[in-house]
């Protein structure tokens, strides 16, 4: 009985995480062009703020392909960034999706056990054309601040 | 109190663009990054056609030239000409391509790039290194 309820958990779970949104399919890598244009409307977002952000974009497979750090950001912010735009890249979603599963309670604590997921906002994939063809990461300042530079950086594609 | 001159993001984008200006002229493929004094990425770019493992590379030997505040050259002829013990220090890459960044005489930082010849991958970094006009 305890297994039954165990499974029927996990499968709720997985449910939730799974299928929680269709994900568009990975394309070809986001162009070096296009990763500067993202990062740089994130940092103007920043600097616009007063905030010091450490901005990531990765390919499809969650590898850098563009980096940069703004003056006096904070030095933990550089791995952090890059964790978000990882976790967008490789879970092909919102980092943000698994911050507030984990926040719903104890039926989510088993994304803290999921490889290379950081529960943390301020990591979005990038989609072009209907393709995952990046992701961007974010950090430096509180999360839903982070979250507006990386959606900032986002908006710059579509212009 | 002590005063010591450190790399802005402005600084960052002049040097990485005069590098990537460098590769482009010779039909290079990089990736080209730069790390401040304690070795930490400061900014990072890796042209269309790049691999995962040359920004990688390009980050490690950014770090060495950073950390030891010697070119990787040095310390990839020192093991050349016998010196294997050197393999055993902290992390180090020791392959041509990476150089510290000295400003009035202070290292702060590095810049590596890797993706061709490791000859190569020097002269785009030392070409970055030049747009700072010291």
């Amino acid at each position: 009985m305890k297994t039954i309820r165990f499974v029927f958990a996990l499968a709720i779970a997985w449910f939730a995480l799974g299928a929680f949104a269709q994900t568009p399919p990975y394309g070809a890598p986001i162009s070096l062009e296009n990763a500067k244009k993202a990062a740089a409307a994130a940092a103007a977002e920043a600097r616009k703020n007063n905030w010091q952000m450490g901005i990531a974009i990765t390919d499809p497979n969650g590898d850098l392909i563009y980096f940069e750090r703004m003056d006096n950001t904070q030095i933990g912010s550089i791995n952090i960034a890059l964790g978000k735009a990882r976790t967008a890249a490789k879970f092909k979603r919102p980092s943000k999706v698994f911050q507030d599963l984990l926040a719903k309670g104890d039926n989510f604590t088993y994304l803290l056990g999921l490889e290379g997921a950081m529960p943390v906002q301020g990591g979005l994939p990038i989609v072009m054309d209907g393709k995952i063809v990046g992701a961007i990461g974010v950090s430096g300042a509180t999360g839903d601040q982070d979250s507006q530079c990386a959606t900032a950086g986002l908006e710059a594609l579509k212009k | 109190m002590k005063n010591r001159p450190m790399l802005t993001l402005e600084d960052c984008r002049k040097i990485s663009a005069a590098a990537e200006a460098e590769a482009k002229k010779n039909n290079w493929i990089v990736s080209i990054a730069i790390l401040d004094d304690g070795g930490h990425l400061l900014h990072l770019i890796r042209m269309d056609g790049a691999s995962p493992f040359n920004a990688r590379t390009a980050i490690a030997k950014g770090k060495t030239a950073a950390e030891t505040r010697r070119s990787t050259l040095v310390w990839e002829e020192r093991i050349k000409a016998g010196r294997n013990s050197m393999l055993g220090m902290p992390k180090i890459t020791p392959v041509q391509g990476g150089l510290p960044i000295v400003v009035e005489g202070v290292c702060v930082g590095g810049i590596g790039a890797s993706g061709v010849q490791s000859h190569e991958d020097e002269q785009i970094v030392a070409a970055g290194i030049k747009a700072l006009g010291l």
